[in-house]
């Protein structure tokens, strides 16, 4: 499985290289008096993340997004619960852009006492004009690593190193439709160093399905799904759906959301346990994502 | 530049990880045992009335027994191609069908795991000596009627208007004797669990012992 993953990778990378090598062409032919530019898609999403899953939107250069994310207890507690706020799990996470199309970021969750870290590349940007893309293509690939002080719960398997480990990797793609709609589609891969018994697949497959709809010019409304193709056992009642409004508040965004899943990484909200939507699990969350200006832009 | 710098950053990180990818599982489950495990599942869940007994057979299916399962549906070593297996997780046309809850994952990862051991007609002595100090109904009695009693009953609509899917449910039929009359086949009223084999001495004095301590929902 891994050795294939690099030699897809090696592939996109071969692709891509040939891509890059017109690009000088297309440069001069632009010095040379065309005026047609090529203009890049922007603001597909107003996060990097749909709601739990990432997005094909990316960090600005030189932009850092400091990440709140809370994940609250079952509705289901009813009023005596506050109907879940008063149990919180969180995650608080550092987002970083290399370049406009690179961004790396780091995080940690109360559940497990996790710290997750990946990193981000957009391969193909979405454009018109001179070089017209319909769709954006972006690679992450994530490692999470269990903070417990004992991961296994057996006395008889000690807790080492690579038992704590968890990778995740997804290539996004997706299209802005228009100004409103954006939809995007992610096959996932996410593997488990150790799993609870022998007839869990230690590598999990999931397409994620994600999209928003934009209502006004700060609100949209998003959902983020994920289909496993190999849980055991099978039960789609516990695939993780995610549905909510993104607020827009110069520099800050909201993501309020309703959600059956309680993992604010990849391999948590995929291959943890999740609540079933038909049963009212659900629980109510938030991101909080608060954009600082660490590189200013050239040019400006 | 930039694309270099991402590849060369995530082979790095490759590299640095690969002696760390294993693959491992906490809990090794082959050996179910088929008569206690995997048997109360298809007797409480599949054969009630109108169902796959040996009387109606269903859709051809006689669950009753070790010979009448393994007769069709079964692919011993391949539960995800073994069609008794498939339906009860399936979305659409789910076995046993609504109103009836769906399998836990307890009990699916039994069946499972009995297909993928061969779907052999184990029997297991019982190493495990009868624990009736336990007697509360949280850990004690409410798993033995999840096994035995909740393929039928577990619903608001139970059959027979026995309905165990809340506590007061239960409490009824303690209050009316119905549960232990059934379990201990001492007559006057349908022999409990139907289609199965009688509750072990075990389970019947865990039960007892629960409902002489007044039955609390504990």
């Amino acid at each position: 499985m891994r050795i294939s993953i690099y030699i897809l990778l090696l592939l996109c990378l071969a692709g891509q290289a040939q891509a890059q090598k017109k690009d000088p062409n297309e440069d001069l032919l632009s010095l040379l008096g065309e005026e047609q530019t090529t203009e890049h898609v922007q603001y597909a999403f107003k996060s990097p993340r749909v709601i739990n899953s990432h997005s094909i939107e990316m960090l600005h250069k030189g932009t850092m997004d400091l990440r709140i994310l809370h994940r609250f207890g079952p509705i289901s507690g009813g009023a005596y619960q506050l109907f879940g706020l008063d149990q919180a799990n969180m995650r608080l996470g550092l987002d970083y852009g290399i370049n406009s199309n690179f961004m790396v970021g780091v995080g940690r969750s109360t559940a497990k006492k996790e710290v997750d870290g990946f990193v981000k590349y957009r391969f193909l940007w979405q454009s018109t004009g001179k070089r017209t893309m319909p769709i954006s293509l972006v690679w992450v690939s994530g490692i999470t690593i269990n903070g417990l002080k004992d991961v296994t719960g057996v006395e008889t398997i000690p807790t080492t190193f690579s038992r704590r480990l968890g990778y995740y990797h997804s290539i996004i793609i997706g299209r802005k439709f228009n100004e409103r709609i954006t939809l995007q589609i992610a096959p996932t891969l996410v593997h488990n160093n150790i799993v609870a018994n022998n007839l869990m697949p230690n590598d999990v497959f999931a397409i994620g399905f994600g999209g928003r709809v934009k209502v006004t010019k700060r609100m949209a409304i998003t959902w983020d799904y994920s289909y496993l193709l190999n849980r055991f056992p099978t039960n789609v009642n516990y695939n993780p759906l995610s549905i909510g409004v993104d607020i827009e508040t110069g520099g800050h965004v909201f993501q309020l959301h309703f959600s059956n899943a309680t993992g604010m990484n990849e391999r948590a909200f995929i291959t943890d346990a999740n609540g079933n939507w038909f049963k009212g699990q659900i629980r109510f969350g938030f991101n909080l994502s608060r954009i600082f200006q660490i590189v200013k832009p050239q040019g400006l | 530049m930039k694309l270099p710098l991402f590849l060369g950053i995530l082979l790095l990180l490759a590299v640095i990880t690969a002696p760390f990818c294993t693959r491992e599982h906490i809990q090794d489950l082959s050996g179910v045992c088929f008569e206690s495990k995997v048997l109360p599942v298809f007797q409480s869940s599949c054969t009630q009335s109108g169902c796959h007994n040996s009387q109606d057979r269903e859709g051809g299916y006689d669950l009753t027994s070790y010979e009448s399962i393994v007769k069709r549906g079964i692919k011993p070593g391949d539960y995800r191609n073994s069609n008794l297996y498939s339906v009860m997780v399936s979305v659409a046309g789910r076995m046993p069908p609504a109103p009836y809850n769906r399998l836990s994952d307890a009990q699916l990862t039994n069946v499972a795991q009995w297909i993928k051991d061969g779907a052999l007609n184990t029997t297991c002595v019982d190493t495990t000596t009868c624990n009736t100090t336990d007697t509360k109904y949280s850990t004690a009695v409410k798993p033995i009627l999840d096994t035995y009693c909740n393929g039928c009953h577990g619903t608001a609509s139970g059959s027979g208007n026995i309905s165990y899917a809340t506590f007061s449910g239960v409490k009824a039929t303690v209050t009316d004797g119905t549960l232990l009359k059934s379990i201990e086949h001492t007559g006057g009223i349908s022999p409990m669990p139907q289609n199965g084999n009688k509750l072990s001495d075990c389970n019947i004095s865990i039960i007892k012992g629960w409902i002489d301590a007044g039955a609390p929902n504990n």
